[in-house]
């Protein structure tokens, strides 16, 4: 699913506020600095994102010893930190991928980090769900 | 011009700054209790990581106040580099930790 640039809504048209985007090495269209901005905080989420997994994993696995025994205990901390490395290393492309189309005024690319995401933490919920009930 | 937005975007290198803090007190954590070497070399780069995000934020808040250029691509990539090593250098604890059998 691909999805275009909303308009800007109270965009100034004079170009005040506007910034060229180094998306395109400044040829392409002015891309409003609101959109560059949202698309640096996202980027930073998703690192955010990925330092949270680590944290969580690296938690589980010193911090909570009643859990389970130090081998699944251990697995559902890789499986965090696992999915983290997955995340900060696909973040750069995605910012990158984003700027590059809003220079071009093009769709916005798929972002299939969200269903990595969302698949990834249905597996460590599960994996978690039955340490919990089996411990 | 909405002043709001790049308030905004130096709010979030600071979050991002403070949980890669986060990450270096577990980190250190971990190789203050374990005795294994896989996280002494986790937490000092988390460490740098923490130290590189809070500095490029401070930096880029400051530039922020005074334009609103785009996000450079050698900052951003340096960011990502170094959670990635952070992730990495983490799952090599996790991994080692399995594998010692403790």
């Amino acid at each position: 699913m691909t999805t275009r640039n909303p308009p800007p809504e109270d965009a100034d048209t004079r170009g005040e506020g506007r910034t060229p985007d180094e998306g395109d090495g400044g040829t392409g269209p002015i891309t409003d600095y609101r959109f560059t901005l949202a698309n640096e905080r996202t980027f930073l989420a998703w690192l955010r994102t990925a330092l949270g997994l680590v944290a969580g994993g690296v938690a589980i696995q010193q911090l909570v010893p009643g859990l389970a025994s130090e081998g699944p205990r251990t697995l559902l901390a890789a499986l965090c930190v696992g999915l983290a490395l997955v995340i900060a290393t696909a973040s750069y492309p995605r910012w990158r991928a984003v700027q590059r189309a809003m220079a071009r005024g093009g769709p916005l690319p798929r972002n299939i980090l969200l269903a990595t995401l969302g698949g990834g933490i249905a597996a460590i919920t599960a994996v978690a769900f039955v340490l919990v009930v089996t411990a | 011009m909405s002043e709001g937005q790049p308030e905004r975007t130096g709010l979030a290198w600071q979050r991002t700054a403070l949980a890669s803090a986060a990450c270096s007190g577990l980190l250190l954590h971990a190789a203050a209790t374990t005795g294994h070497a896989a996280p002494l070399v986790a937490a000092p780069i988390s460490i740098v990581t923490t130290v590189v995000l809070a500095a490029a934020g401070a930096g880029r808040g400051r530039r922020l106040r005074r334009s609103t250029a785009p996000l450079s691509p050698v900052l951003a990539a340096t960011a990502t580099v170094l959670v990635t090593a952070t992730a990495a250098a983490s799952l090599g604890a996790l991994l080692t930790t399995l594998s010692s059998g403790h």
